[in-house]
């Protein structure tokens, strides 16, 4: 029995193909693009093509993100909170504070002691601080977003933006590499505004986070100029998955294994 | 929207404090003016921007004239976007008279004696409107009207919360709303037609129940969208539902203005309402009735911009999380556009709640 979960992201679709132990056979990640239902069949037939799978061989399938309603022949649609809550559990076990940035929202998940989501919070309404805001500023400090990542590196003291909205920020990134701002400043200056931002919403479902183990999941948890403002930010040091960019497609196939057996 | 009966003389109104029995007794046909319709595009001529989405998209409707013929309109100062709201008014519909209902924020004898002062002022105006003389005996015949359909709004609430109202809380949305906007006697008997006609058999269905709290939210289609994320809305704390329709009892021979103030200081206040000896009155109240009707969860839809409400917010988020009562904010612009942006977060709540 094999167990398919899709997440289908505003920036990537993600797959990964679980067996009936919940053990990861293969994973697939494909740009979303303008046509998210050819994304979506290429991203799930390379995810086969991984597994050495036929298509007829998925037990169930689960889709989340913000394409969930839009995958043909699912078992269920499940919201991204939810499966980032799942799949973490299966990954880091001990996490109790998750953290997904996304590519066009950013979320924080409290955790219980069962794994169980206890209290979200969720930036749905801009894009300041998410996966599109990043590759905006990298665009502007011309330089792919693996550069963006270590581009703090050396910098003193960082400098603080004054607006966090991703049109404006980008303005202000460009007036400042015109007046000759160092690029290793501006590059921690935006890793602790995009902190700062993620430290509000991490108040609003955990008012104190000592002692909480945290967990980031979702492709900006690979910045780690991000990672460390973080850290510093919240006092707490962050975990990690080895791939964090699948973490809701693993959910969803955890939640799949789970409801078909419930179907059973 | 009421029909276009030419013998029926329309009073707008926008506040849920807003003394309907008196404008029955005057003759007139209380008709609610709901921010139902376009987002605002006009208001931002008269209002700034940044401004409560209630009161936008109701002097949008003005300026549109998009609106019943009116006899008059009758605000209250429940809040200052409201106030700003009977000040744009004039400019938007000349024609239209006016009333601005001062309303005390506390409910002490003093703002009773006040507030049974301002009912006399605006029977005045109402006479001289052309309205009848306000009279106890009136008042009385008009407040076991009123009593009767909240009796039946209550009754298909209630059917509705426990599965056996045929249809979403959408269907009963829009009966709240027809309740609201409809001549009083054509009002009973559309609310009588749905309590017999839409009772059926329990449904059984293993929806999560959730407690609606907030202000203004009138859109059939926001309930029948946060329905389809699988919460089932089991009770609700909403100007535009459960709390619109003051209840008044009149005694036989006492102040009918007294009794009338009293009713209305003392109805299920909304945030604008402070008990300044109990602060945290409101978020009690919020706890006890989410647990008296088995809700899971309790998600609090807010208008964007409404100090009152966020106001409130800290305390009434203390307090559920201190009885363990999961709590979802959501912010709105009266529209299903912003509500559906929150889609997922809806969604998410009622899994967390399974």
């Amino acid at each position: 029995m094999y167990y398919l979960g899709l997440d289908i992201g505003s920036l990537s679709c993600d797959a990964v193909i679980i067996d009936g132990e919940g053990t990861i056979l293969a994973w697939a990640v494909v740009p979303t693009g303008a046509r998210n239902r050819r994304s979506l069949a290429r991203v799930r037939a390379q995810a086969l093509e991984n597994a050495g799978l036929p298509a007829d061989s998925v037990e169930a399938t689960v889709s989340t993100g913000y394409g969930r309603d839009r995958v043909d022949g699912r078992l269920a649609a499940v919201t991204e909170i939810t499966c980032h809550a799942r799949g973490i559990r299966a990954l880091l076990p001990q996490t109790r504070l998750l953290i997904d940035i996304g590519g066009q929202d950013s979320k924080v998940i409290r955790l219980g002691p069962d794994g169980r989501v206890a209290e979200f919070a969720m930036n749905d309404k801009c894009a300041a601080g998410t996966g599109r805001f990043l590759e905006a500023m990298s665009r502007a400090l011309e330089v792919d977003l693996e550069t963006l990542s270590d581009l703090d590196m050396g910098a003193r003291s960082g400098l603080t933006l004054s607006s966090m909205c991703t049109v404006f920020a980008e303005s202000e990134v460009i007036s400042l590499l015109a007046e000759g701002v160092e690029i290793s400043e501006i590059a921690l200056g935006l890793n602790r505004a995009v902190a700062q931002r993620l430290r509000a919403m991490v108040r609003r479902v955990a008012p104190d986070v000592a002692g909480l183990p945290v967990s980031m999941s979702g492709g900006v948890a690979y910045n780690g100029g991000v990672v460390r403002a973080l850290e510093a930010a919240l006092g707490s040091a962050i975990s990690i998955p080895e791939k964090p960019d699948i973490v809701g497609a693993l959910g969803a196939a955890l939640i799949a294994r789970e409801r078909s057996r419930q179907v059973r | 929207m009421p029909g276009n009966s030419k013998s029926r003389r329309y009073i707008g109104w926008a506040c849920a404090y807003t003394p309907l029995v008196l404008m029955d007794a005057a003759g007139f046909s209380p008709c609610r003016v709901l921010p139902m319709g376009n987002p605002p595009d006009q208001a931002g001529r008269l209002l700034h921007e940044t401004l409560c989405p209630h009161v936008k998209i109701l002097l949008d409707r003005a300026m549109s004239a998009d609106l019943p013929p009116l006899e008059g309109m009758v605000f209250t100062t429940s809040c200052d976007a409201m106030r700003r709201l009977a000040d744009a008014w004039k400019p938007a519909r000349p024609q239209d008279r006016v009333f601005l209902l001062d309303l005390p924020t506390d409910r002490g004898d003093w703002a009773r004696r006040y507030l049974a002062s301002e009912l006399r002022r605006l029977a005045d105006a109402l006479a001289l409107w052309g309205g009848e003389q306000v009279t106890g005996q009136r008042l009385r015949r008009s407040a076991r009207q009123r009593a009767e359909l909240g009796s039946l709004l209550h009754e298909l609430a209630r059917l509705r919360a426990t599965g056996r109202l045929h249809g979403s809380a959408a269907v009963l949305q829009r009966l709240n709303n027809q309740a609201a906007t409809l001549p009083l006697e054509e009002a009973t008997d559309v609310l009588r037609s749905a309590a017999a006609e839409l009772r059926q058999e329990p449904d059984g269905g293993t929806d999560v129940p959730i407690y609606l709290f907030g202000n203004v939210l009138p859109d059939p289609d926001t309930f029948a969208l946060i329905e389809d994320c699988g919460a089932r809305i089991v009770d609700d704390d909403l100007c535009t539902g459960s709390r619109w329709l003051t209840t008044t009892h009149f005694s036989a021979a006492g102040d009918a203005f007294q009794e009338l103030a009293a009713a209305l200081l003392h109805r299920p206040p909304c945030a604008r309402t402070v008990t300044c000896s109990e602060p945290v009155a409101m978020a009690r109240e919020l706890v006890r009735r989410a647990r008296a009707c088995g809700a899971r969860g309790v998600v609090c839809h807010t208008l964007k911009f409404c100090d009152p409400y966020l106001a409130r917010l800290p305390a009434i988020r203390q307090a559920l999380r201190d009885e363990g009562v999961p709590l979802l904010v959501i912010e709105g612009d009266c529209s299903l556009r912003t509500l559906g942006q929150q889609r997922t977060r809806i969604q998410a709540f009622v899994e967390m709640l399974v």
